[in-house]
């Protein structure tokens, strides 16, 4: 299993001490619910630095219309700098680069609903190459879809995970109805169990996040082992130092050491969902 | 210009029944299983074939949702139960999945094979992607403008769904997982425990997110105009009150939009009767602008109950020349009421004489679920339903 990052740094050193096999870049503009995001030259720029890492990138908000020439540009020039993968949201994507038989590796990123594989060999015969699993299975689901499907498969290893994504600006109208300057992002507590998530507003619409980091290094070997090719590593509010030690106790396997340190949230990867309420 | 369709939500049999009769074109309703209403009653299969049989017998459809986010262990039996719902004479599926698209066109070329909402398709190229798979519709997200919709009808000529009335999502569809992480319940599975309805609390504050209700009612004429196949109503869990009221205004908006009989005065009272059977307030969201705070509910997560419907009428009773209700609410002699039948017919009057079923006379109806009878002297057709105008004096 190679390590990808999702990180914040865009200092040269940061890339030059980092352990890890590649990353995947937030476009800037066209990716959402990260805290830094990318532009198409500081890409090249890091490419070019570093010829032997992976380079991915996110393109994951939802496309209108008004896009959609902007975004052809957008891929076309990312397959000029030959990118490694693009992780993507939006069909429409897909059905560009078929239709320009754009060459690409596309990896499917649709958040919340990337969860069996029967869907993923349906991608996977439309020439898509990877898929980038929801966090919301467990991990016996996870064994399950890769025992069934070829496609290459990543999984986020540490990272807060994304919840929701509207359309609307939530922060800005909350302040315009109740006529008060709200910060942004915020913290929203559900008032039962006090469970905290994380509120940001940006062009696009309102993110939403879980407060609480996912730690799945507790299966980090299994996942290796079962033969998942790409673990995530979202660096989110983490500095870059403690950041890069944490690449480094993923390596070395150190489950106690970044417990220790990021606390023992595992998601659902215990824990299954329910949706019949008896 | 080409045919409209007017699309219920149908939670049981009875909610078929009464929307197609009170208007509608087509239900969507869900099955046991695959369906993102997990927690509704929903349709037995010999439910589902009686449904089927009414509404083709009225020159209706049905279309049944297969639209969850398949989880592994969702597969089991998914072969077998296609199966049975197709045999029961289902004519579409909605469904959100593109392998159970691939798999519904390869087996049963026959179904109309339609995309969920669950999908929140916003723009031409994700439609052309699902057009190609051979889907026949389209049911965009609700975050979309008149001009978007109608771009992505111009360059696909695929049928194209609208929500135009009922409970919105704050978030795109299939892009929440609120319910799974706070209360463990899958959205994407029929789960969903709404929690954008909640009133959380923040470091100074409390902070709210839940969206009004939809109401596109003034737009129904925009919307034919660009081309819209299918209008749809939200609420597979409203009374039949509700439902009735809903589809029959929205009958009436869409057939005297065609004939160019819908003046503005018209139009005013069939807002007004939508009006009335609102439970929270409603706006027209993203068709014609960005959505904003005016769009959304910031007084916690109260709404109206609504007494104005009296009761439905199962039969009735020629000797005595009474019809004979089930009583939903409170009403009492002196109640000025309006009776309105699926045939679109509404009688005003002032009750005279309320009876129970024994035919001893009461003063008030005061236990909702006991058949009444009440004088009046024109036969009324089973499915009509009694509102209440105006209360009159207690005695």
């Amino acid at each position: 299993m190679k390590l990808l990052g999702i990180v914040n740094e865009k200092d040269f050193l940061f890339y030059k001490k980092s352990s890890l096999a590649g990353y995947i870049f937030p476009l800037k503009d066209w990716a959402v619910d990260y805290v830094s995001y990318f532009t198409l030259e500081e890409i090249k720029k890091k490419k070019k630095e570093f010829p032997n890492k992976l380079f991915f990138v996110i393109i994951n908000r939802m496309i209108f219309n008004q896009d959609l020439a902007k975004l052809e540009e957008i891929i076309q020039d990312l397959a000029k700098i030959k990118i490694d993968g693009l992780f993507y949201y939006d069909n429409a994507i897909l059905e560009i680069i078929n239709h320009r038989k754009i060459n690409i590796p596309l990896y499917f990123n649709k958040t919340h609903m990337v969860t069996n594989a029967n869907t993923l060999n349906f991608y996977h015969d439309y020439g898509v190459k990877g898929a980038y699993l929801s966090n919301e299975i467990t991990l016996e689901e996870i064994k399950q879809i890769r025992k069934h499907t070829k496609i290459e498969l990543a999984v986020m290893l540490m990272g807060f995970p994304t919840v929701a994504m509207s359309h609307r600006k939530l922060i800005t109208n909350d302040g315009k109805a109740n006529q008060k300057k709200i910060e942004n992002p915020i913290k929203m507590i559900e008032p039962i169990s006090k469970q905290e998530y994380l509120v940001s507003e940006e062009k696009h619409g309102t993110s939403f996040h879980y407060g609480k980091r996912m730690n799945a290094s507790i299966c980090y070997k299994e996942l290796k082992e079962i033969g998942i090719d790409y673990g995530i590593l979202v660096q989110d509010d983490l500095d870059s130092t403690k950041y890069l030690q944490l690449v480094d106790a993923f390596l070395k396997n150190q489950t106690r050491e970044i417990d220790a340190f990021i606390g023992r949230n595992r998601c659902f990867l215990y824990r299954k969902t329910i949706y019949r309420v008896k | 210009m080409k045919k409209v369709e007017l699309l219920a939500p149908a939670g049981n049999l009875e909610r078929l029944k009464i929307t197609l009769l009170y208007g509608a074109d087509a239900v969507y309703l869900g099955g046991d299983k695959f369906g993102l209403r997990a927690n509704a009653i929903n349709f037995s299969k010999e439910e589902l074939s009686e449904g089927c049989t009414f509404a083709h017998s009225l020159g209706k459809k049905v279309y049944l949702t297969m639209n969850i986010v398949f989880h592994e262990e969702d597969y089991q039996g998914f072969e077998s139960y296609v199966k049975e719902v197709v045999s029961c004479g289902i004519d579409g599926v909605i469904v959100s999945d593109p392998y159970v698209i691939h798999y519904m066109k390869k087996n049963y070329p026959r179904i109309e094979v339609h995309l969920s909402t669950q999908e929140s398709v916003t723009n031409k190229k994700e439609a052309m992607f699902y057009q190609s798979l051979g889907v026949s519709r389209i049911v965009l997200a609700r975050e979309l403008s008149k001009k978007e919709i109608k771009e992505i009808i111009d360059a696909t000529g695929l049928e194209i769904e609208v929500f135009i009335h009922g409970a919105m999502c704050t978030c795109f569809s299939g892009r929440c997982a609120l319910s799974n992480y706070v209360t463990n319940r899958d959205a994407n599975r029929g789960g969903c425990a709404q929690i954008c309805r909640f009133v959380f609390e923040r470091e100074d504050g409390t902070f709210q997110i839940a969206s009004k209700d939809l109401n596109l009612s003034k737009y129904i004429g925009d919307l034919i105009e660009i081309g819209v196949t299918s209008f749809k109503v939200e609420g597979r869990m409203r009374s039949l009150y509700y439902l009735a009221t809903v589809i029959g205004t929205y009958r009436e908006i869409i057939d005297l939009y065609l004939e160019n009989k819908l003046t503005t005065e018209k139009m005013e009272v069939l807002e007004e009767r939508l009006n009335r059977v609102a439970n929270r307030e409603t706006s027209s969201h993203y068709l014609m602008k960005q959505a904003d705070e005016k769009d959304q509910y910031y007084i916690g997560r109260e709404e109206k109950s609504n007494q104005d419907y009296l009761g439905i009428i199962i039969d009735y009773d020629q000797k005595n020349q009474c019809i004979v209700l089930i009583e939903r609410n409170y009403f009492k002699r002196g109640d000025q009421v309006e009776i309105f039948t699926p045939q679109k017919e509404i009688y005003q009057y002032t009750i005279d004489k309320i009876y129970d079923e024994e035919m001893n006379e009461l003063d008030v109806a005061r236990h909702p679920e006991q058949i009444l009878k009440l004088k009046f002297d024109i036969p009324v057709e089973k499915y009509s339903m009694i509102r209440l105008i105006k209360g009159g004096k207690e005695e």
